[in-house]
């Protein structure tokens, strides 16, 4: 079917989707950069401490480095809408279009980038604690997590586009913002981290997952307003 | 008109609970009980009362050890009762509280007073003592430990959390009012209230920093409710930092709306679901015995629920003021 | 104090010392709280519902003060 509510094609979605996709390819030094700078955010870290066997702190500061790698992330949404191909794309296609379309693109370079930063995190500090965690519950809460997270910053960067594209504004205005969407995912993780049984950290994944539910919605309400010009 | 009546209604209701709050007496209490540890036999105990005692004469005390009540005797000096009590060797509870009749009402205890050691624990029992019919008190507080008459600001802090939270709301409704219909007055409105609510957020962290200060033991806790605090606080500066970057008035309109809507619906979240999966200091969260919502005093009620409702009415006074005159400015400047 | 003077058996200097060290300790003790928070603390904690009700007053005339000035700009703004 054609379409997925009478707001959404989802040719026009996909269409985005690959716009997103080709402009990433041509430049690829400013993913690349993401990386670059969690490695060098872990690395940091790993001077200053060379252990982390501390479940709590472990869990934070993956979840406040992650956290920033998202933030950086967050400000190449919009900030290559610069030629006159892409307007014209964007005249064509609806709002909503436009918000899932980058909000997909968003969410798999985020959800990589989470992965890639759970990965280095590995390897410089080793598993914290001493339980053999739940992979499968640690992963899924964590890409709901990175659900919300893309959702709420393609707004903010959106915000910020339009108020003269300044990167730091994704930042102010973010933050503050996506602090309970933080701290329930901080809880949740670590919960899970220490190994304990699935009825304690549930309650906590249900409220994160309605959390994130919540967050698409009010995006999908708000960014139409946001891009009509 | 409409609007008089409920700005006359917001000062009275706020002066009523003023007056009432800062005059109406505070129940008695017993503090500082001495030694934290008895032994059988013979022990010299002391306790004092807050606030001194009318009739010394009326007091009795007991020290307790679940359903045994052992007598003390001695006299009242000032603020200080000083006695002696004699505890046998076999005492059903090791911990006991010291039970007495000097307050309106209740008897007053303080629970898990003292420990006696050196005791078998056995079953014993001694005759409930009877305690005198006291005449009714009429209006008074209710007495707390580390509270005492720090319980009133209970009518001064809290209500600016709650007027904060109706001005925002208010703020909100303003923004949606003016995605519906473009009216750039409509978003200037939601700023000032915005505004009045960030007000009355600061008003209530700097009291509720003195108040912890010297309840608590310290200006700032870990606490989720502070914390949510601050993060709105937070959030509302953010909301002030994208006006001001933005200068076309229709663009700043557009997205502060849209910020504002988003801000909000994120503070309810933090302030009002996070706190109820954590514990917390905070009276009411985390099984803290203070007071909560059900155990609310009920001469407590009769000050504390006006008290709310009269600022929240001040609160849309402010920004109702605020309001007219940005509407005013806004049209003066788009006249020429 | 080094172990020499402890060492030496003259009881009156013992007792000085001692006796100093005892004062050093008790007035740790006074100084712990100062004045000013003593008020906060007295008198079952007045004070501190007083320093509730003087910062909400002065909150309100700081936004009374502030909408002053907006007025006032506003004034002058009409004048041209």
């Amino acid at each position: 079917m054609p379409y997925l509510c009478p707001l959404m094609r989802i040719k026009a979605v996909k269409a985005i989707f690959l716009k997103e996709w080709i402009v990433e390819r041509k430049n690829p030094h400013v993913i690349g950069g993401l990386f670059l700078y969690v490695v060098s955010t872990v690395f940091v870290t790993w001077l200053a401490l060379v252990r982390l066997q501390n479940v709590p702190l472990w869990n934070a500061l993956f979840w406040v480095i992650a956290l920033f790698g998202v933030f950086n992330s967050s400000h190449r949404v919009f900030s290559q809408e610069i030629g006159t191909q892409q307007y014209y794309l964007h005249q064509m296609a609806k709002p909503l279009e436009v918000l899932f379309g980058k909000l997909l693109f968003s969410v798999l370079v985020n959800s990589i980038l989470l992965v890639f930063t759970f990965v280095v995190f590995l390897w410089f500090f080793g598993w914290p604690g001493e339980e053999e965690g739940n992979w499968l519950a640690l992963f899924a809460t964590s890409f709901i997590g990175v659900l919300g997270l893309s959702g709420m910053l393609t707004l903010m960067s959106g915000i910020a586009y339009q108020a003269g594209n300044n990167p730091s504004l994704i930042a102010i205005l973010g933050l503050p913002v996506v602090l309970p969407l933080l701290m329930l995912c901080i809880k949740v993780t670590k919960l899970i981290l220490d190994g304990v049984a699935a009825s304690v950290w549930s309650d906590y994944a249900f409220s994160l997952a309605g959390l994130t539910v919540a967050i698409i919605a009010l995006a999908s309400v708000l960014f139409p307003y946001l891009w009509s010009d | 008109m409409v609007k008089n009546v409920f700005k006359i209604g917001g000062v009275l209701l706020v002066l009523y609970s003023l007056i009432v709050s800062l005059s109406t007496p505070l129940n008695k209490g017993i503090v500082d009980f001495q030694p934290l540890q008895l032994d059988t036999g013979s022990n010299a105990v002391s306790f004092r009362f807050f606030p001194a005692p009318n009739n010394p004469s009326d007091l009795r005390f007991f020290i307790k050890s679940n359903t045994a009540y052992f007598p003390i005797e001695g006299s009242v000096e000032g603020n200080t009762f000083s006695g002696e009590v004699i505890l046998p060797d076999t005492m059903p509870d090791a911990y006991v509280d010291v039970a007495g009749q000097i307050g309106h009402g209740d008897v007053m205890a303080i629970l898990d007073a003292s420990f006696v050691k050196n005791i078998t624990k056995g079953e014993l029992q001694t005759d409930e003592p009877v305690w005198k019919d006291v005449e009714e008190a009429g209006m008074i507080f209710p007495f707390k430990t580390i509270l005492y008459q720090t319980i009133r600001n209970l009518n001064l802090h809290v209500p600016m959390w709650f007027a904060m939270m109706a001005i925002m709301l208010w703020s909100l409704i303003l923004s949606v009012k003016f995605l519906g219909s473009g009216n750039v007055e409509h978003d200037l409105r939601a700023k000032e209230a915005a505004n009045v609510g960030l007000f009355f957020s600061l008003i209530g962290i700097a009291t509720g920093a003195v108040w912890a200060r010297f309840t608590w033991g310290n200006w700032w806790v870990a606490d989720p409710k502070l914390e949510g605090a601050a993060v709105s606080t937070l959030i509302y500066l953010a909301y002030f930092v994208l006006r001001s970057s933005v200068k076309d008035d229709h663009k700043k309109a557009r997205l502060a709306a849209v910020y504002n809507v988003f801000a909000f619906v994120m503070m309810l979240v933090f302030i009002q679901v996070l706190p109820r999966l954590t514990d917390s200091l905070h009276p009411g969260n985390g099984g803290n015995p203070a007071f909560s919502q059900y155990d609310l005093d009920s001469n407590l009620r009769k000050v504390f629920y006006p008290a709310v409702l009269g600022w929240i009415l001040i609160g849309f006074w402010l920004s109702n003021v605020r309001g007219r005159l940005a509407t005013l400015r806004f049209r003066i400047e788009n006249e020429d | 104090m080094s172990a020499d003077a402890w060492q030496l058996c003259d009881l009156e200097l013992r007792m000085k010392t001692s006796l100093l060290a005892v004062l050093c300790v008790l007035s740790q003790g006074a100084m712990a709280q100062s004045h000013w928070e003593d008020t906060m603390y007295a008198e079952g904690k007045i004070n501190v519902v007083i320093a509730v009700v003087a910062i909400i007053f002065l909150g309100l005339m700081f936004f009374l003060w502030n909408t002053d000035r907006k007025v006032k700009k506003l004034e002058q703004e009409f004048k041209k």
